[in-house]
């Protein structure tokens, strides 16, 4: 058995998991590792709020 | 106006209830009449409540005999996905980890709809856990498609859109993390929409994900989306992320013309690898569009496969942390595929997770920055009309990854820019299966999207027409 986050799978799903995860970072490598470094999650909230109130 | 009351429109029904033309009992009673007939084949009511909705549809004629009107809704019979919490009775969920789950608390969206004097049918069937775009459910049984049984909903609100194309209930609420409303819109040819992020409170829904689910209504009619959005959007204390703020009037909106409007066609991947039928109803769609004075341009948005892959890793993370305790303690009580699903989520990093909620923001402005010159953007729902039951059946196979990725393709970047969507019927295939165009708009104007969605079902019969009874 392998342990994945804490959660016990075989080996077979343990291999499932890599290939059905792959094409989703293989999708977003363009933008991972290039953020900025001060750039917060909340910063969605106040591109759709700006949006917002500017109508 | 048609002399069977499920026949009418949301709209027509309540007009025609609150000025006695029919009772609420002899509406109830058409709708139940027509589950009757159709449950049988398409399996999409989790429970029906025949006895509770005929009192409560003679409670509302006597209190309106009384001139006591309780709302746009009074006496109108709904029934919603079985994940919206309603005190006191069972919520599935379409699980069987929840098959006895019996809340405590009331839905805002569902008490609100229920405070204009709305009355319960029974609750719809759903994917499990809203985590499956095709309307499988390997516990309760594929929901079928209303115009041909042999093919599916779409999911995740499987019932929801399966029951408003059948005519067996008015509306009904559906939820959208990665196109589960406009998918069964699409697949069962009905009004969807997919509200922006925040628009309408989340309490007392089934979560899947906190950053991209929604709350919506599935409809005959952008009409009648207007009227149940105008009902439930608006602050609400039990859900901080519910924006403040007055709510706009939607339905004034419909009643807008289009001539002049700028609408956006993109320029590449939504219109990529079509299927010739529904490439030629999107060019269908567009004519109409054109026809009723807007203004037709070509938008290049930014690359959508990166927003694709940003909201899968967001989902998977998200879901799997709600369901952690579940995957260690109950794994068996999942159904294969949701529970491969859930699995994936395990494995992505922390990190990967982060950045791709980091991304958001500059994902979204570089959306708004696209689409400033137009009023709306136009795309399919889906580049496939409804597959068959037989083909979609992936369960947990090396290939189930694939399918539900092509069917949530044009669905999922929208999830995660949290922007709003109007999934149209605009026509259907030569095989008579329905399919949708979605209209996507900038955040919370989704009284724009209704405009145009109303404009274009004034020029066109698509979403009067009702499947014939299998």
């Amino acid at each position: 058995m392998a342990d994945v986050a804490g959660v016990p799978v075989s080996a077979e799903v343990a291999t499932r998991i890599a290939n059905s995860i792959g094409p989703a970072f293989e999708g977003f490598a363009p933008i991972a590792g290039t953020l900025p470094f001060d750039l917060e999650p909340a910063s969605f909230l106040l591109v759709q709020q700006a949006g917002k109130a500017s109508k | 106006m048609s002399t069977e009351p499920a026949l009418l429109s949301l709209t027509e029904v309540a007009k025609a209830i609150a000025q006695k033309r029919f009772s609420s009992r002899e509406t109830t009673q058409s709708c139940l009449d027509r589950i009757a007939r159709w449950q049988p084949c398409l399996n999409a009511f989790m429970e029906i409540e025949a006895e509770a909705a005929l009192a409560a549809a003679d409670a509302a004629d006597a209190a309106l005999a009384k001139g006591n009107k309780h709302g746009a809704l009074h006496g109108v019979p709904l029934a919603h996905k079985d994940m919206y919490y309603e005190a006191g009775k069972v919520v599935t969920c379409g699980s069987r980890i929840r098959r006895d789950f019996v809340a405590t608390v009331t839905s805002t969206a569902l008490r609100r709809l229920k405070d204009a004097g709305a009355i319960r049918l029974g609750s719809l069937q759903m994917a499990e856990f809203a985590y499956g775009p095709t309307g499988h459910n390997a516990h309760y049984g594929a929901v079928h498609n209303p115009w041909n049984v042999d093919h599916i909903t779409g999911g995740s609100s499987s019932g929801s859109g399966s029951a408003v194309a059948a005519r067996l209930t008015f509306a009904a609420l559906g939820s959208d993390t990665g196109g589960s409303i406009r998918l069964p819109a699409h697949f069962c040819g009905v009004t969807g929409l997919k509200t922006t992020s925040g628009r309408i409170s989340r309490a007392g829904a089934m979560p899947l994900s906190q950053a991209l689910d929604t709350v919506g209504p599935l409809a005959r009619s952008a009409e009648d989306c207007a009227l149940l959005l105008g009902l439930m959007a608006g602050a609400d204390p039990e859900d901080p992320t519910a924006v403040t703020g007055p709510v706009p009037d939607y339905t004034a909106a419909t009643r807008g013309q289009i001539k002049g409007l700028r609408i956006g066609v993109p320029t590449a991947f939504y219109v990529d690898d079509l299927d010739p039928e529904v490439a030629r109803i999107f060019d269908e769609t567009i004519a109409v569009l054109k026809g009723e004075g807007a203004n037709i341009v070509q938008v290049e948005l930014p690359d959508q496969r990166q927003l694709t892959a940003a909201c899968q890793l967001v989902l998977a993370v998200e879901a799997a942390a709600f369901h952690k305790r579940w995957l260690i303690e109950r794994p068996q009580d999942y159904g294969p595929q949701v529970l491969m699903r859930l699995q994936n989520g395990l494995a992505i990093p922390g990190v990967s997770y982060l950045e791709a909620m980091r991304w958001r923001g500059p994902a979204l402005a570089a959306h708004l920055a696209a689409v400033a010159g137009v009023d709306a953007v136009i795309a399919p729902v889906a580049p496939v009309d409804a597959p068959t039951i037989a083909e979609s059946d992936v369960g947990n196979s090396p290939d189930a990854e694939a399918v539900i990725q092509r069917l949530t393709r044009f669905t999922r970047p929208i999830n995660y820019l949290g922007l709003p969507s109007l999934a149209l019927l605009t026509g259907f295939t030569r095989g008579g299966l329905p399919v949708a165009m979605q209209l996507i708009g900038r955040s919370f104007e989704e009284a724009m999207l209704l405009r145009i969605g109303a404009a274009f079902q004034r020029a066109t019969d698509f979403h009067d027409r009702v499947p014939k009874s299998a």
